[in-house]
């Protein structure tokens, strides 16, 4: 699975998130009761404008803090009879026909078919559930403006609060009910559509080496399945009558043998999909490389990729790609370590086609420096390379890697020293005694053929711990919709106390597609990207100047550029202010089959609970100042 | 009430204007129904019509796709704009090597445009030679070449009249299967590959050559029997195509080692293919219609219309060629007299220039016609002129496609020497590689080398008149023109050149050289001949001469060392030379070496330690008789003073001395390498020691003195 950017410790995360949060909250309310009291003091002269101002900051300190839960449910329960008012229903139809039709657009033949249709299932709902929202969020309040309904409900002795925040509960308790019922039907249509059998027939087998004396029955054999779903297995079938369908389109079978009656051939019974519907729990290591000189990097080779996510290190070289991991629960691992590798392979001569490429993955134990050659193996590029390394080894060669001086001051080399005899003699190493710094221990990738090379990025090579369930995994995949929901929410409920119901869709969806391109804005408005802000890039646009080309020096380039500098400056304190809405989406995790880390469901809730807050008490105040609420 | 009545009549006064609006909307835009039981054949509206005359009805074209027009629909004519952002996507996709994501993307693409050609023709293209490359394991790289080959299937689907994409299916299967650096892993797998083919095709049927050849069949059907535009390929290329397939796969056979009638009948299927596509039409640049196998046809005629005007005009070319030749200079005279395989670059350019101004145009023939003859030679001049067109055009567009030596070489093939030498060569590369078994390999070697050179030395039975008639070649010259062609070929020489070098290889595992009879001398000879280097090395040589005749040694010397780095560099282009492979030039290259000797020794000066072609004198010497003798003297006059017998010592040491002799007359680098010399110091050291055992001298050994007087002090005497 491809992590670009790895996910912090929630406890080195939620120190400075916290902090930035109070500090753009502070920002916020500072700015807001400038705004008011300016405002107010236009209208009223500046020491009513003052009095009004603290009266509303009190107010509003009691209408937030006050409120009553019994008047809050009710005002929830009225928004959710509003919107089955509204028909949001119908959504469900729309959903019911996709899943009819998806059969079409979806081809179980494909080489990872759960993450085709996991991703189908997940942004389809998603699209379906946010449209919806929006449309229920920001017509409500204006709609009942219109309608004058509001005004009934303002008669009775209710806060804006409670209103505001009714509201936005009701939407989200719509939502998570359709989202429920969305997500068990999504699930069945997932693994109905998944599960499958093959049958294997006993006359397409061929027995893999015929032992004199043996009877046939007890030969191993081997054969292909039948076709299935688009794609058929090889087959191995031990001596004993059981095996297994190998692994294709991420998953395997096993198979059991049932003899048939007297005289008749056996049958054999092939099982569902295994390995399919799985949640990897992954421990990460943190990645460094080794150059071919041994002196430590921070990343290897590029070999010629556009995309620099993975880099690489050369063969039949001492250099290495590096992963240390921290603090290792021996208990996690009793028996073995099982380490899972994806690795790019990057040959530069034919070399021998018919074979992988050889490498070594080593343990080194940080503190004393020695180093266990634990296994040798052949890379299969994009396809996950799993080494079970038994906990206590048997080495293959043991060195000792040592930091050695460079004179240079945070520059490391190592060199590699012959182990001595009493080391050597010793038959066997265990990871988390022999190999391990109180559970920190460092796994080495290196290649062995010379002139070819690995690359590796840091979420390629992980200890896989245990699994964890599917089913939970894909409700937490719903529960990432389910926090884009509430921010469409958010945004929607706001927007509406204080615009009318078109304009505060367009401005959601405003803000949603900012949302999605954040990352981009942040790249524009710090210059990461070529063509500079909006005015030089319109004066690009009309004279047809490329956008790696040097504008041209003079008054026209100063004056633009100045402009486009307090115009990025905006551009990048809006881009703050937006959530990331991709962020929120744990599709990849689902779909490659990795668990969701509870880490990230903590920052990613926190981070939405946190937007949510922030909309509510913007949301009260603009629904303050309108005529009907006070 | 006034007012309900104006609406009334309002509402009226609108429906009569909507019929003729309903009516002339029904006669453009009602559509096509079939007709059925009691049911007639609508045609439907204009337009519909229209779409039909025009061959724009999607179902026309292909499967009309439900999934495809619900997306079509959805994106409420945005179309363009979705696919845009699904291609930028694709490539996105492709940057990551997120290949599922890529697949399905392109999956979506393609619903949206299936109409759209290049956009099946580039992405299948994009995932057979892209992705595929890619991935490590060759078994990954062939499911990419498959999954581009299936997405081509799927566009067929929806474009069945569209050639370019079969053509495009054929390429792929041929041309990316089988020449692939991973051919033979390729080749193997999509045989095994149930999945692609189905269970009920045969084996035997699934050579990717055959099934790529099938599908350029389909598009020439579509061409030539269903009203299909051929784009993309002029008519000779694609025509060529699958005749093509059906020689790579003879080809392909017999490299996985089958052979005999089988592969006959390959090769046969291959000829008549080919003879077939020497009968299409083939239209030109200009459109006029030729076939590529009518040049004799075209010859012969345009040989009976030449005579014919020579008739006109008697006597008129003989006296034009003598007043032609007698203009020509000396050298160009001298150059066009000299054989073309003699000439060196200056005489070529020098010929070609007097072929120019001694060539008779039929223009100036008919000029010499007088009377009444002068009209008759006019109109015949016309005549020939257009044949003499076709005629050049057939020659070229001939080679383009390679016509001549394909035709030639599926018919060599299908001769018992060519099966037997391909046979035997594949024999013993077998052996060699696979068993090590050397004895097998040598005898299978030197029975491929035979085989080849019967071929290549077989003259007019070559053929064995199994080429279309218009291109059998009957004559002696055609055939001598035919087997340097094949002589010349690079696909040949490229056979021939690796039979040679694995042969050389088992010859130097037995540590032998090749015979002095090696069948192929006279290819490599004609390597040597042919060879880009050689003019170089005539040059130098020539200048070398001419400074020895001047008695310029020290310029002499230059050339000549010149000159043997020269051929060191040839000898590294034909490797098989080291171990003797054409003793003539061989032969040629030590009596250089001698000359390069003589020079020294006119300047008083050594035989130098190294010199450039030291490694292959060396490799000369230890496998000559001489030698042997030398060392064999030496031994048994070894063995003889060991038990006293200084009178056979003395002989067998004596022997050993002369055979010295006799190599270094024959080798006079001999002088330069130390290791030899201290075996010849040794061989007279024991030569005179068995002569003084019995009170006698040592004789005159004058030859060897130099060596003596130069090496004495820097070898140690052996013990």
């Amino acid at each position: 699975m491809i992590l670009e950017n790895i996910l912090q410790p929630f406890n080195e995360w939620i120190g400075p998130a916290l902090r930035s949060w109070f500090e753009i909250a502070i920002l916020l309310i500072v700015a807001a009761t400038v705004l008011g009291l300016f405002v107010a003091a236009v209208r009223n002269g500046p020491i009513r404008g003052l009095v009004i101002t603290g009266r509303a900051l009190r107010d509003g300190v009691v209408d937030i803090f006050c409120m009553s839960p019994r008047r809050l449910w009710g005002l929830t329960w009225l928004s959710v009879k509003d919107s089955i008012r509204r028909r949001v229903l119908v959504v469900f139809v729309f959903f019911l026909i996709l899943l009819l039709f998806a059969g079409w657009f979806l081809d179980p033949s494909t080489d990872h078919p759960l993450r085709l249709y996991l991703s189908f299932i997940l942004t389809s709902t998603s699209y379906l559930v946010l449209v919806l929202v929006l449309f229920l969020s920001a017509f409500s309040i204006p709609n009942e403006l219109k309608n004058k309904t509001l005004h009934t409900v303002v008669t009775k002795p209710v806060r804006a609060s409670e209103i505001v925040l009714g509201r936005m509960l009701g939407f989200a308790l719509v939502g998570t009910v359709l989202l429920v019922v969305m997500g068990l039907i999504s699930y069945v249509f997932v693994v109905r559509g998944l599960v499958h059998t093959h049958d294997l027939l006993p006359a397409k087998l061929t027995p893999i080496a015929s032992a004199a004396g043996v009877d046939d029955k007890d030969v191993p054999l081997e054969g292909k399945s039948e076709i299935s779903l688009g794609h058929l297995h090889e087959a191995s079938i031990s001596s004993k009558g059981t095996g297994r369908l190998e692994m294709t389109k991420d998953h395997w079978h096993s198979v059991t043998r049932k003899e048939g009656k007297e005289g008749e051939k056996p049958t054999y019974e092939v099982s569902g999909p295994e390995g399919l519907f799985i949640a990897r729990v992954p421990v990460y290591g943190s990645l460094r490389f080794l150059d071919r000189d041994r002196n430590e990097t921070d990343k290897g080779i590029n070999v010629g990729d556009e995309w620099s996510y993975r880099s690489f290190i050369d063969g039949g070289s001492l250099a290495a790609a590096i992963w240390t991991f921290k603090d290792v629960d021996p208990n996690q691992f009793a028996t073995e370590l099982p380490i899972e590798a994806t690795l790019a392979v990057f040959r530069t001569h034919k070399g021998n086609i018919e074979e992988g490429i050889p490498g070594s993955i080593s343990i080194r134990n940080p503190k004393t420096g020695l180093t266990v050659e634990a296994r040798i193996f052949k890379a299969k590029e994009f396809k996950t390379n799993v080494e079970r390394i038994p906990r206590k080894i048997t080495p293959t060669n043991v060195y000792f890697y040592k930091e050695e001086a460079t004179g240079e001051e945070g520059k490391k080399r190592y060199v590699r020293e012959e182990a001595d005899a009493e080391t050597r003699a010793k038959a066997e190493f265990d990871i988390f005694e022999d190999l391990s710094d109180n559970g920190t221990f460092e796994i080495w990738l290196q290649c062995l053929a010379p002139g070819q090379y690995y690359g590796a990025a840091q979420a390629d090579l992980y200890l896989h711990a245990r699994d964890a369930s599917f089913g939970l995994n894909f409700i937490k995949g719903y529960f990432g919709i389910w926090m884009q929901m509430l921010l469409v929410i958010g945004f929607g409920v706001m927007f509406s106390t204080f615009l009318s119901g078109p304009i505060a869709t367009l401005a959601t969806v405003g803000m949603l597609i900012g949302g999605f391109f954040r990352e981009y804005m942040i790249d524009l408005a710090t210059g990461k990207t070529y063509g500079g802000g909006p005015v030089e890039s319109f004066i690009r646009i009309l004279t047809q100047q490329n956008v790696v080309v040097e504008m041209e020096a003079g008054l026209r380039t100063t004056v633009a550029k100045s402009v486009d500098a307090v115009l990025l400056k905006c551009l990048y304190v809006t881009a703050h202010l937006l959530p990331e809405f991709g962020k929120y989406s744990a599709a990849d995790y689902v779909s490659y089959g990795f668990n969701t880390p509870a880490n990230w469901i903590a920052q990613q809730g926190l981070t939405a609970l946190g937007f949510v807050v922030v909309l509510f008490i913007a949301g009260y105040f603009f629904l303050k100042t309108r005529e009907v609420a006070r | 009430m006034n007012a309900r009545r104006r609406s009334f009549i309002r509402k009226i006064i609108y429906l009569c204007a909507l019929v003729p609006l309903l009516i002339a909307l029904s006669m453009l835009g009602r559509p096509a129904t079939s007709g059925g039981e009691g049911r007639k054949a609508d045609p439907g509206g204009k337009l519909a019509k229209l779409r039909a005359a025009e061959n724009l009805n999607q179902s026309q074209w292909g499967e009309i796709d439900p999934a495809g027009e619900a997306i079509k629909l959805a994106t409420f004519g945005m179309r363009g704009v979705a696919a845009n952002l699904l291609w930028t996507d694709a490539i996105d996709a492709k940057k990551k090597k997120d290949w599922t994501k890529l697949s399905a993307t392109l999956n979506q693409v393609v619903k949206l445009q299936p109409n759209f050609i290049k956009v099946w023709e580039f992405q299948s293209w994009n995932l057979s030679y892209n992705c595929s490359a890619e991935f490590d394991d060759y078994r990954d790289r062939y499911h990419w070449v498959i999954q581009g080959i299936k997405f081509l299937e799927k566009g067929i689907n929806y474009n069945k009249s569209e050639p370019r994409l079969y053509q495009k299916t054929g390429w792929t299967i041929s041309q990316k299967i089988g020449r692939a650096d991973e051919k033979k892993q390729f080749r193997r797998l999509f045989i095994e590959d149930d999945e692609f083919h189905g269970t009920d095709r045969p084996k035997s049927e699934r050579d990717n050559w055959l099934v790529g050849k099938e599908w350029y069949e389909k598009a020439a059907d579509l061409i030539d029997n269903k009203g299909a535009i051929l784009e993309g390929d002029s008519p000779l290329i694609f025509r060529s195509k699958a005749p093509m397939c059906q020689m790579n796969y003879a080809e392909s056979m017999e490299k996985d080692g089958i052979f005999g009638e089988k592969a006959r009948k390959a090769w046969s299927d291959a000829l008549d293919e080919w003879s077939d596509y020497g009968k299409q039409d083939i239209p030109t640049y200009d459109n006029e219609i030729i076939h590529l196998g009518e040049l004799n046809l075209l010859e012969e005629q345009l040989q009976k219309l030449s005579d014919k005007l020579d008739a006109l005009a008697p006597g008129a070319r003989e006296k034009l060629e003598q007043n032609k030749m007698a203009n020509l200079s000396e050298a160009q005279r001298t150059a066009l007299e000299t054989s073309p395989r003699l000439r060196s670059p200056a005489q070529q350019a020098l010929a070609y220039e007097a072929e120019g101004l001694t060539a008779i145009s039929f223009d100036e023939i008919s000029r010499q016609a007088t009377g009444a003859n002068r009209k008759k030679a006019n109109e015949l001049l016309e005549e020939i002129k257009v044949i003499q067109a076709l005629t050049s055009r057939t020659q070229s567009y001939r080679g383009i496609v390679n016509y001549d030596y394909w035709g030639l070489r599926a018919a060599i093939e299908q001769n018992d020497d060519m099966l037997d030498a391909r046979k035997l060569a594949y024999q013993a590369e077998k052996a060699f590689n696979e068993g090590g078994n050397l004895l097998e390999a040598s005898a299978a070697f030197k029975g491929s080398v035979e085989a080849w050179a019967k071929v290549l030395r077989t003259n007019v039975d070559l053929i064995g008149g199994k080429v279309d008639s218009a291109d059998a070649a009957s004559d002696q010259q055609d055939t001598l023109m035919a087997n340097n062609m094949l002589m010349t070929d690079k696909a040949t020489n490229d056979d021939l050149d690796d039979l040679i070098e694995a042969y050389g290889k088992v010859l130097d595992q037995e540590d032998a050289m090749f015979p002095p009879d090696f069948p192929l001398a006279f290819y490599i000879r004609s390597r040597v001949q042919e060879s880009d280097k050689i003019h170089a090395i005539a040059q130098t040589s020539e200048k070398a001469h001419k400074a020895i005749e001047d008695q310029d040694w020290v310029l002499a010397q230059e050339n000549l060392e010149t000159e043997l780095g020269q051929w060191m560099l040839l000898m590294a282009d034909i490797p098989s030379l080291m171990q003797g492979s054409d003793m003539a030039t061989v032969s040629h290259i030590l009596a250089e070496i001698q000359t390069y000797a003589d020079v020294l020794a006119k300047q008083d000066k050594p035989f130098p330690e190294s010199f450039n072609l030291r490694q292959f004198v060396w490799a000369q010497l230890e496998h000559d008789p001489i030698t042997q003798a030398a060392r064999g003297g030496y031994f048994a006059g070894s063995q003889a003073m060991a038990q006293k017998d200084f009178a056979t010592a003395e002989k067998a040491f004596k022997q050993s001395v002369d055979a010295w002799t006799e190599a270094l007359k024959k080798y006079p680098s001999i002088a330069g390498d130390k290791s030899l010399c201290r075996e010849i110091i040794a061989a007279v050291d024991a030569y005179r020691k068995s002569l003084e055992a019995q009170n006698k001298e040592l004789p005159d050994v004058t030859p060897l003195k130099s060596i003596l007087d130069r090496w004495s002090e820097a070898v140690e005497p052996q013990p």
